[in-house]
């Protein structure tokens, strides 16, 4: 039986449970929100589809819709992963590359509302 | 890595047609789950038409009626008869259930008996629960406390209630043998019974080594591969629900941290 995988970290079963419980109930207004949204949104022209998202709210919302799902989504893949690839080397690049694709989308949104910020 | 081709004993042939001799009036057919690894043969369902006018009314009943006046060679275990000892648990009609507990008239159609899923096999219906038994010694299901006291240890009323829908467990192994969780990561995590027991020795008023109890379920693997996926609590035999003391030991390490 496994006796590894240490506290404080995302590595502890009760972070990553915790993190995953938290993220959850996070996304369900914000989700709710961006759906609301996203009908009038996709029937915009391009150029009032830009100046809708540059408004400050609705970039922070949408840039923290981003960042919380790219957590959620690499929690539970992460689950997933651990459940069903029993090879190890296998297992451990899949979470690997669905870390870094976390990360990306995380940074990403991150680094637009940085941007948006300094008046770009 | 996902597993794409079974292995070759899991694979259940067609096996052999047993027709009970005399009265035709109140028949049963059972179809049963044969396999003896010792034996180079592939696992076979066989086919008993029993008649039960003159059987208990139970599964087990019916079990060693067969056992006794049509096929001796059928192996299962049974002890108690009264679903006290967990020694009868198997797969019945597409549950996991105590063969002691369940009536033939429940089942309807024919009756499809096969072992506990996903546990090695001994023979027939008996499954291999070594490995089950290791993972339940490793919790250390006993009264820990630091002096060795004269007498007993006093429990007020509520203290004893909260052990109530934990010590019934019988240890059948139903609700483990039941969980997706287990089957892929029988290895590492506990499983439903298992942790029910955790709870139980976490939940006990005279017990000291709570924070230790709870420090050494907090591992990714032993407790948290609970998806609730509830099927443990669907299908105990003893209508105990093993789904609900794994959320109160999650919830006990989130206080305690």
């Amino acid at each position: 039986m496994s006796n590894s995988n240490k506290k404080n970290n995302l590595e502890s079963g009760l972070n990553h449970w915790l993190f995953q419980k938290v993220t959850a109930v996070l996304l369900i207004p914000i989700t709710i929100w961006v759906l609301l949204k996203l009908p009038k949104f996709i029937q915009l022209s391009f150029s009032d589809k830009l100046s809708w998202i540059n408004s400050s709210l609705n970039l922070y919302l949408i840039a923290l819709f981003f960042i919380i799902s790219a957590f959620h989504f690499k929690l539970g893949l992460t689950v997933i992963i651990e459940d069903y690839i029993h090879n190890s080397i296998v297992k451990k690049y899949l979470i690997v590359i669905i870390s870094i694709i976390a990360l990306l989308i995380a940074s990403l949104s991150l680094g637009l509302c940085v941007y948006n910020n300094l008046g770009g | 890595m996902v597993e794409l081709l079974l292995p070759k004993n899991s694979k259940v042939v067609k096996g052999d047609h047993y027709s009970e001799e005399g009265s035709k009036k109140n028949l049963k057919t059972f179809l049963i789950y044969r396999y003896d690894p010792d034996k180079s043969e592939q696992p076979r369902i066989d086919r008993y038409d029993v008649d039960l006018s003159n059987t208990g009314p139970m599964i087990l009943d019916a079990l060693i009626k067969i056992k006794n006046d049509i096929d001796p060679s059928i192996t299962f275990r049974r002890s108690c008869r009264e679903g006290v000892c967990g020694s009868c648990s198997m797969n019945i009609d597409g549950t996991n259930t105590l063969a002691c507990t369940k009536y033939v008239n429940d089942v309807k159609g024919d009756v499809k008996i096969f072992p506990l899923p996903h546990m090695p096999v001994i023979k027939d219906l008996v499954p291999d629960l070594k490995d089950i038994y290791k993972q339940y010694s490793s919790i250390e299901p006993w009264l820990k406390t630091s002096e060795k006291p004269e007498r007993e240890i006093k429990q007020s009323p509520e203290e004893r209630k909260e052990l109530d829908g934990l010590y019934e467990c019988i240890m059948c192994f139903c609700c483990s043998t039941s969980c997706p969780s287990y089957w892929w990561n029988g290895d590492k995590y506990l499983g439903p019974a298992v942790l029910l027991q955790a709870w139980r020795w976490i939940a006990d008023s005279r017990d000291e080594a709570t924070q230790e109890r709870l420090d050494s379920l907090e591992d990714s693997f032993k407790l948290y591969r609970c998806h609730t996926i509830m099927n443990c609590t669907k299908t105990c035999p003893k209508g105990l629900n093993p789904a609900k003391a794994i959320a109160k030991i999650k919830k006990k390490i989130l206080a305690k941290t």
